[in-house]
């Protein structure tokens, strides 16, 4: 038995905000960043305390004239101009407003998302008390003095690996005195990659044979056996700096030897049938091959990434990890 | 429950807020009051600054009910004004004590405006105006900190905030005051106790009771009159008759059967006045004797004279009315009104009886009698006090033969008596006499210690006459006032001064209270009506209202948006910046977003390939000015713009 003895509204209200949401994207449009907030995209609608605020003035109207209280009436019109002086307060705190950009790095899946608003006051006033909204989560709350540029962080939580993505960011502030909200909506695409979370009890990595004994050809970094342009991502231990003196261009020294691996962490060699449980697993290979210092490439039934090592080649291997299968995104906003 | 301290920032506002709302109605309210608000509000910060528990929800509900419960035995009730602002006090205290969230602070600084609108409406004094923007200053500081989302800033910049955001509204409370429609109330009954109510004149008077009014300073009403102001011996201002006598009070008598018609024949000219006067809860009103019109419709005027309001007067009124100073009444009167109007219980005051009897029959025409008994008073040594001692039954026996210390109303009483025992028709007169002319403002201040009552008798040929038996025994208290008249008693008037310069300040501060009572307190329907038509708009009905109310709302919200505007405009650049960007348009190459200068200058340089050196030079002195710190690098690089040719004289 339901717990409510009315029916729901919710499903009404769900309706009528999708309404909205359509109608306002509609009637604005995408949005290319940065932008700066015109009075055309604000909105602004009283809070719960605006709307109790004002409740309280209409009670205290009603009070004074009947007690034809000159001193009540002087204090229902200061509370009247109080709040429409605040009106116009709420709408000027954003208005003007630039928003540079928005981004959000990856994260592993089960973490919240950051996603970053960043605002610049081009103003010669203070913005006070912006924050933001991703559907029901709120960002934090920042004020951003003359001539700054600050950033708002809005975390969501996330669920399954692949990409989160906000269609629908609100930028909103309720200063001066929370009687009012304004706030204009950002339809900026904005992906934060997913990460598969690593697993916790993933088996011992498999050693490839490729591996054993190193072969000869076989890239190492013990004895010096030549040179090669330089390649982005290359250690700056690698640059030859002589060369560089000499020449002008950057070149990278090439070791040959036996005590640098190359792995091949594989989909296949991978535990189990479920494929996000499998490339879990792959994600703490990958974290714990990169932490072994190990030169590591990833094959996948539908990709491939090339032997490399660093930060950046995990994180393209774990990006491709996110890809695998052209997961649906996750929508938030 | 513990306090984590994300209040700390918020909550002395709030208390502070909440003592500034309350402290008008410290005095009035009991003390336990105040000390429980006192206490509930230094453990509540205590508790935020040391993170201790919080009080248990059964201690709140004990206290509650506590303390409900002493305000029902206070007050004998929770219906009306002074219950209800005792029961939203406590409510504060124990609010604060639970209040753990923003969304409980916003409850506790409604409250506090509840409690503000509480205060005026026990009383609207002139420092009404201080305590409003004072306690509404405190709140707004009080709400910006509790509105806080951010980070906590510091107590100064909430203050600033109330500041701004008051400063800003002041205009918008100026239109609204003035062009908000006034409509007249009320809407529902209200509970008759006006402050001040009792203190006043009332509709019976037994010896002793306007000396009790006598020792109040409180103010009655104000007159302005168009004319020149009457002398003091002529400013008998009536309110009561009374011609019902008991044998120890006089009342008025309620029966309207008994008509009389009135005819009062002027022998002068006319007095044209305006009275403003405080509300008395009565329905009587004053009016200067002898009224012969009444001022509007909502009043009457009686058959003995008098001016009456159609409904109790609960509020400040104002009306203009108009009398005759020397005048002639009736000269007829029934049979049985003469009886009514002679009548005396049996028994009571046989001295006084004989005493009157003889001295008619001794005497040749009633205003003879009137004579001599009034010579008995001034040639007997009666005395004028504010403090007689007590009489007993036979009241007016006491008084004349025994005490003969006695105020305005042993007099009236006496002399009435003696008049109807001796068959002559006579009745009290209650109202006030004389007033302060205040030398500023020119009206006439009559306080509750110019309250009097004096004597009518009825005279064939004359009809109705005043005789004000009081006059003959201390004619200083018609002539002058009331202190001065008690002063060969050695008694005084509290609250009268006697210093020049303290009068001069009590005659200012009068005329700054007289002003206040008009344009503030007074401002009504009729005003406002009046305001309208000074502005040229001829019977303005509801639409004009309306339309210049939101025209100058509007008007005065778009100038705020102009200044709000205003003051967001990017900062003026500075010197060096000004000359960076003539440099631009002298090059003829604008830097793009994020560009170094050194980068312009390579880019301003290629585009201009004879001017580069020249270009990269002044670069070079900008960035001096800039990040340097030589003093002359500003008017050196506008030397070198100037030495810059610009690229159309070029081509």
């Amino acid at each position: 038995m339901s717990s409510t003895p009315w029916p729901s509204l919710r499903p009404l209200r769900a309706g009528f905000y999708r309404r909205v949401a359509r109608w306002v994207r509609k009637r604005q449009g995408d949005d290319t960043l940065p932008l700066t907030l015109r009075s055309r995209r604000l909105y602004i609608l009283p809070t719960p305390v605006g709307t109790t605020f004002g409740i309280v003035c209409f009670a205290m109207l009603l009070g004074s004239m009947n007690y034809n209280n000159s001193m009540g009436f002087a204090l229902t019109f200061l509370l009247v101009a109080t709040g429409l002086v605040a009106m116009h307060r709420c709408h000027r705190n954003l208005a003007g407003l630039e928003v540079i950009a928005v981004h959000a790095a990856p994260v592993y899946a089960g973490e919240a998302a950051h996603f970053d608003i960043e605002v610049t006051n081009t103003s010669g006033r203070e913005r006070v008390e912006l924050t933001g909204r991703i559907g029901r989560n709120r960002g934090s709350v920042i004020d951003v003095k003359a001539g700054n540029t600050a950033r708002i962080r809005i975390e969501v939580p996330t669920k399954r690996r692949g990409a989160l993505a906000v269609a629908r960011i609100s930028l909103n502030s309720r200063y001066p005195l929370a009687l009012l909200n304004c706030w204009t909506w950002l339809h900026v695409d904005t992906r934060c990659t997913v990460w598969p979370r690593p697993a916790d009890d993933a088996p011992a990595r498999p050693v490839s044979p490729s591996a054993d004994g190193g072969r000869a050809g076989e890239l190492g970094d013990e004895d010096f056996s030549g040179l090669r342009d330089y390649r982005e991502g290359d250690s700056p231990r690698l640059i030859a700096w002589k060369h560089l003196a000499r020449s002008d261009t950057l070149a990278s020294k090439q070791f040959s030897g036996a005590s640098v691996s190359t792995q091949w962490i594989d989909y296949d060699t991978a535990p189990g049938t479920d494929p996000e449980r499998r490339l879990s697993v792959l994600a703490s290979w990958i974290i714990a091959a990169e932490a072994a210092g190990d030169r590591y490439g990833l094959t996948l039934p539908d990709a491939t990434v090339t032997p490399a090592r660093g930060a950046a080649h995990r994180d393209r291997c774990l990006d491709t990890l996110a890809r695998f299968g052209s997961p649906e995104p996750d929508h938030a906003g | 429950m513990r306090a984590d301290g994300r209040l700390a920032h918020s909550l002395p506002f709030i208390v502070a807020a909440l003592l500034a709302a309350f402290l008008p109605q410290i005095a009035s309210k009991p003390p336990w009051i105040t000390l429980f608000l006192v206490t509930c509000a230094g453990y509540r910060l205590l508790a935020e600054r040391r993170r201790l528990r919080l009080t248990p929800a059964w201690i709140r509900t004990v206290l509650g009910l506590g303390s409900f419960i002493a305000v029902l035995q206070v007050y004998g009730g929770i219906n009306g004004v002074a219950p209800g602002s005792a029961l939203l006090a406590v409510m504060a205290a124990l609010k604060l004590l639970e209040t753990n969230s923003q969304r409980d602070q916003f409850v506790l600084l409604f409250i506090c405006l509840f409690m503000i609108l509480a205060s005026f409406l026990q009383g609207q004094h002139i420092w009404s105006v201080v305590y409003l923007f004072g306690a509404f200053g405190v709140t707004l500081a009080a709400w910006s900190a509790a509105a806080r989302d951010g980070a906590p800033r510091s107590g100064r910049w909430y203050v600033r905030e109330a500041g701004v955001a008051m400063s800003l509204a002041l205009p918008l409370l100026l239109a609204l005051w003035v062009l908000f429609p006034r409509v007249p109330g009320p809407f529902w009954a209200i509970p008759t106790e006006s402050g001040g109510a009792n203190t006043g004149l009332s509709s019976t008077m037994s010896p002793g009771d306007i000396s009790k009014l006598s020792k109040s300073n409180a103010l009655s009403f104000r007159a302005s009159f168009e004319g020149p102001t009457p002398e003091p011996s002529q400013r008998y201002w009536r309110a009561i008759v009374m011609d019902r006598f008991d044998g120890r009070s006089w009342s008025a008598n309620e029966n309207w059967a008994m008509n009389e018609p009135n005819a009062i024949v002027p022998n002068g000219s006319e007095v044209r006045y305006t009275v403003r006067m405080e509300p008395t809860d009565q329905r009587w009103m004053y009016a200067l004797d002898m009224p012969v019109s009444r001022g509007g419709r909502e009043m009457l005027m009686t058959r003995f004279q008098t001016l009456e309001s159609r409904k109790p007067i609960n509020e400040r009124k104002e009306y203009t009315v108009v009398s005759v100073l020397d005048y002639t009444t009736n000269t007829r009167m029934q049979r049985e009104r003469f009886n009514y109007n002679t009548f005396l219980p049996d028994g009571v005051n046989p001295r006084a009886r004989e005493f009157a009897t003889q001295l008619r029959d001794d005497s040749g025409s009633v205003e003879d009698f009137a004579n001599r008994v009034l010579t008995h008073f001034r040639t007997e040594p009666f005395y004028y006090t504010l403090s007689p001692p007590p009489l007993g039954r036979n009241s007016v026996d006491e008084f004349v033969f025994g005490t003969r210390r006695g105020f305005c109303e042993h007099y009236a009483s006496a002399f009435a008596f003696m008049m109807r025992a001796a068959g002559v028709p006579a009745r009290i007169v209650a109202g006030y006499q004389g007033g302060e002319i205040n030398p500023l403002g020119g009206f006439l201040t009559v306080r509750q210690s110019d309250a009097h009552a004096w004597t009518e008798i009825w005279i064939s040929n004359r009809g109705w006459v005043r005789v004000d038996p009081t006059a003959a025994v201390a004619p200083q208290r018609i002539e002058q006032n009331l202190d001065s008249a008690l002063r060969e008693s050695g008694e005084r008037v509290p609250g009268a001064f006697d210093l020049p310069i303290m009068e001069r300040l009590q005659v200012a501060w009068d005329l700054v209270n007289a002003r206040w009572d008009e344009w503030v307190l007074g401002f009504g329907p009729e005003t406002q009506r009046n305001f309208f038509e000074w502005l040229g708009i001829e019977n303005p009905d509801w639409r004009d209202y309306i339309v210049l109310l939101t025209a100058s709302l509007i008007s005065i919200m778009a100038v705020i948006t102009v200044l709000l505007w205003w003051q967001q405009r990017p900062p003026t650049r500075d010197a060096a910046s000004r000359a960076y960007r003539a440099l631009q348009r002298r090059a003829g190459t604008r830097t793009m977003r994020g560009e170094a200068p050194l980068t312009w200058a390579r880019r301003a340089g290629a585009a201009r390939p004879t001017q580069a050196e020249h270009i990269d030079a002044a670069v070079r002195l900008y960035l001096s000015a800039r990040y340097g710190d030589e003093q002359d690098a500003v008017p050196r690089l506008r030397r070198a713009i100037r030495a810059l040719p610009s690229q159309r004289a070029e081509a």
